[in-house]
């Protein structure tokens, strides 16, 4: 009789779990909605002013603004008690990236996905050969242990803190090397972000070529997609392609990281190595490429496909949003010097490679 | 070498990745649900 009764006293307790938590996203995001609602209406604001007084202002963008107040915000009362109510909602912001960017792919055609998608992974491909050398070669000077160095070489060359936890089970990385290397990846992030777009504007690069640039160097995808935004729109497109582009290169990175590590320790990588590389594939990269194809064989009106291209935008603001609540420089300078210390130093290295390749490529191929 | 130990907003940026790696699948879900309510109707144009 309790065997039967059993889970009819549980299921409501299950479902009562589920709408607990469901609900304990809300506040978090409907701030982050607000933080980012809150940079579209200064951006729309200062134009109006400018125009209303015949004033020529800087056309300061959303993301700018949206990114500014997250942080302020952040930054006054991140540390209150109270705030922790905001706290499981502000983590959604990642999966409003890759929602965004499954949606952003009705906005290429096929033929140009196709094309860029080709020269992105060309780049891609000596983006991580260079960068994950050039980290390696940092890291043995400042004496890191091999297992951070892998992961710090793995977190520049393809996809950041991700990539970074995608690695640590796979090479057996213990937490403070993977906190180290985190550590070093996002205060990087936070300064490549406004460096970047300043870089670009000197150069006098053209959308693209900053897109694919941004995309190339930048480690983590809300960062790039944020720097490409403050760019342009169209750099912000090519910038999260590049970058989607390099994330499909995860798996077969952690795959030869842990393949490395277990050569070395004398054991083989247990598993089909094909399930492996499937298991760290990014699968949202599917629905980005069908989206792509559906709008290039017109099957969205123009107005659909408008709507569709409109909801990644709002996906990406409340992304960018979350950047600014979750970027906090008080504690990237308590984490101390040295992680930032090795990324800068190898980072400009890779910035200034992949700058040159960029270049290189657009001279030659044009982007 | 030693290691610092995480930082609050690091580690939630940390919980944010893990989340989002963990929900690779439903953001394919969710967006798919998008593209389907635009296009049958059930959601108006969408502004920017």
């Amino acid at each position: 009789m309790s065997a039967v009764s059993a889970p009819s006293t549980s299921a409501p307790s299950t479902t009562r779990h589920g709408l607990a938590r469901a609900a304990s996203v809300v506040p978090g995001i409907v701030l982050l909605f607000a933080v980012g609602f809150a940079g579209k209406l200064a951006e729309q604001e200062m134009k109006a002013f400018g125009k209303a007084h015949h004033t020529a202002l800087p056309n300061i963008e959303y993301v700018f603004w949206a990114i500014l107040f997250g942080l302020v915000i952040g930054h006054a009362f991140g540390a209150r008690a109270w705030f922790r109510v905001f706290d499981a909602g502000i983590a959604t912001y990642e999966l409003w990236l890759k929602i965004g960017i499954v949606l952003l792919g009705v906005r290429f055609v096929f033929a140009d996905l196709a094309k860029l998608g080709v020269v992105s992974l060309a780049l891609v491909v000596l983006e991580i050969v260079g960068a994950a050398a050039i980290m390696v070669a940092f890291a043995r000077a400042f004496g890191l242990g091999q297992k951070l160095t892998a992961l710090l070489a793995i977190g520049s060359s393809v996809c950041g803190v991700s990539a970074i936890i995608a690695a640590q089970g796979a090479i057996d990385a213990d937490e403070d090397d993977t906190a180290f290397a985190i550590a070093s990846i996002l205060a990087i992030g936070a300064i490549g972000l406004g460096l970047f777009p300043l870089v670009g504007h000197a150069l006098h690069m053209s959308d693209r070529a900053f897109g694919v640039w941004a995309g190339l160097a930048i480690d983590n995808t809300a960062e790039v997609a944020a720097a490409g935004a403050l760019y342009s729109d169209d750099a912000a497109k090519v910038a999260v392609l590049v970058k989607t582009a390099r994330n499909a290169m995860i798996g077969f990175v952690v795959l030869g990281a842990a393949l490395w590590f277990a050569t070395r320790g004398g054991r083989g990588v247990s598993g089909s190595k094909s399930a492996f590389v499937w298991s760290k594939f990014p699968k949202f990269v599917f629905g980005f490429v069908a989206l792509s194809l559906l709008a290039s064989v017109r099957a969205f009106t123009p107005a659909q496909t408008t709507s569709i291209a409109n909801v990644s935008r709002w996906a990406f603001l409340l992304t960018f949003a979350g950047v600014g609540l979750r970027t906090n420089f008080g504690e990237l300078k308590r984490q101390g010097l040295r992680p930032f210390a090795v990324g800068a130093i190898a980072e400009v290295a890779i910035a200034a490679l992949t700058l040159g390749l960029v270049l290189a490529s657009d001279r030659v191929i044009g982007l | 070498m030693t290691s610092p130990p995480l930082e609050e907003s690091a580690r939630e940026r940390v919980r944010a990745t893990r989340l989002a790696l963990s929900l690779d699948t439903v953001a394919l879900l969710v967006a798919a649900v998008v593209v389907v309510a635009i296009v049958v109707g059930a959601l108006p144009p969408v502004p920017w």
